[in-house]
């Protein structure tokens, strides 16, 4: 095969490639972020190979009533926690709208199911990338369901394609209450992602009443979330080691993102938007 | 070398890198694995012509770059430092293993702290994780890296590649 040489001198190579890479740094992300998905989408076939999934919901099989698979049984706890944020937040609702005149329910969420195209697999970033975009109403920030439980937030979007930012990813931080049963209201804290498979609560005084296997919500947001839902269980807690007045919490999401198939995203209409 | 078979090449590994099948191996999971395309460079840097070399090591930054979040800080990172070792070859030698995991090593730290600083520039924002996933990876790349330049050696030949000999008649 005939091999053609390069009349150019390396210094004058360099300095245009370096230069061309310059340019395409200093290129806003909003048009380079295409490219990037444009290649998750031509390889996606040969990029989620070898990747593992497991059916979100498991089919329950047994035939005797009085008993359910553990899988069945995280499942319904999840449901029955959902329940019951949703449940107090209609309580806190009910005694703030007490004496106030009747009006007219809020428009609910709506939920947009989006098949899990690639999971990233760069230590850094703890990412899906789902088939769903700003032609679907996903906005940044939004809340992502999988299975009955948040595991993230719409970090990036194209017409077609989304970026999930996980719970787990380091730069994940998302405001999530935990019930107190003494107070009778949620604890306000910040959950942030460790980059490996769980996330922590820092700032927590050692002043409130939390034990392992606490619940913990995602925060209701205005035009993001209306009702607290279930993000996972505090797997440890002890006195922080640096500052002995704050609670160090380590919290597990209760679904492994990493193998779901779909997710929801919530897409809350704005209130007061025309229909 | 034959950059149609370089091309080929390039595509597989970037693949290979940004893919899940790589998590089929026990050993290597989402939160540790081997940067395939460091050693690429490496090999490419450390046995090309100086002028091919640079084309070479842009090209894998533009690979690194397209099949991850943000394009443009592995095109300057790896550029620079693929021409940097392509111009410094006389001096480091990377015929032995131990050489080539030293050089994957110290080259995934300076890349990894290239990359994140370029990052800060376009997005303002770096993963907070960074500093410790960095040494990670640095070292998984450079105790793996070794076997993986092995099997790019085996395809020197097909490349077009000749591999570049230290001494007297070295000179191109």
């Amino acid at each position: 095969m005939a091999r053609k040489q390069i009349n150019a001198s390396r210094g004058t190579v360099l300095v245009a490639l370096l230069f061309a890479g310059i340019v395409i740094l200093f290129v806003p992300q909003e048009h380079t972020k295409k490219l990037n998905f444009l290649f998750r989408k031509l390889f996606n076939p040969v990029l989620s190979l070898g990747r593992s999934t497991t059916v979100a919901f498991p089919v329950f099989t047994s035939s005797n009533e009085d008993f359910v698979s553990g899988s069945e049984y995280n499942r319904l706890v999840t449901d029955y926690d959902n329940l019951q944020g949703a449940l107090k937040e209609l309580h806190q609702q009910y005694n703030t709208l007490a004496g106030i005149r009747a009006r007219l329910p809020e428009a609910g969420s709506g939920y947009v199911l989006a098949g899990i195209r690639d999971v990233s697999t760069d230590p850094l970033r703890k990412e899906l990338v789902i088939n769903k975009g700003q032609l679907d109403g996903l906005r940044v920030e939004q809340y992502v369901l999988g299975g009955n439980t948040i595991v993230g937030q719409v970090s990036e979007t194209s017409p077609r394609w989304s970026r999930i930012k996980l719970l787990t990813d380091s730069g994940s931080s998302v405001e999530v209450g935990i019930w107190n049963e003494k107070l009778k209201k949620y604890i306000r804290a910040q959950l942030v992602g460790d980059g490996k498979g769980a996330a922590t609560i820092p700032l927590i005084s050692r002043e409130y009443d939390i034990r392992a296997d606490d619940t913990v919500y995602a925060a209701p947001k205005p035009g993001l979330l209306e009702t607290p839902m279930v993000i996972g269980n505090i797997v440890s807690i002890a006195p922080d080691d640096n500052k002995p007045l704050l609670w160090d919490m380590t919290v597990k999401p209760l679904y492994d993102a990493e193998k779901l198939e779909n997710v929801v995203i919530i897409v809350v209409e704005p209130v007061g938007e025309p229909k | 070398m034959h950059w149609i078979r370089f091309s080929i090449i390039l595509l597989l590994v970037t693949l290979l890198n940004a893919g899940n099948l790589l998590n089929t191996i026990p050993l290597i999971d989402s939160n540790t694995r081997p940067d395939l395309l460091l050693v690429l460079l490496l090999f490419f840097a450390s046995n090309c012509k100086t002028l091919e070399a640079i084309i070479a090591s842009f090209a894998i930054g533009f690979a690194a770059d397209i099949s991850g979040v943000e394009m443009g800080p592995h095109i300057i990172a790896f550029g620079l430092l693929g021409s940097a070792i392509s111009q410094m070859r006389r001096v480091v030698v990377m015929k032995r293993m131990i050489h080539q995991g030293s050089v994957i090593f110290v080259t995934a730290l300076l890349a990894g702290v290239m990359v994140q600083l370029l990052t800060l520039v376009k997005t303002g924002s770096t993963p907070p994780n960074a500093y410790k996933v960095l040494p990670v990876t640095a070292l998984y790349s450079a105790i793996l890296g070794p076997i993986v330049w092995s099997v790019f050696s085996v395809m020197s030949g097909w490349l077009g590649i000749r591999k570049y000999r230290v001494g007297r008649m070295s000179r191109r």
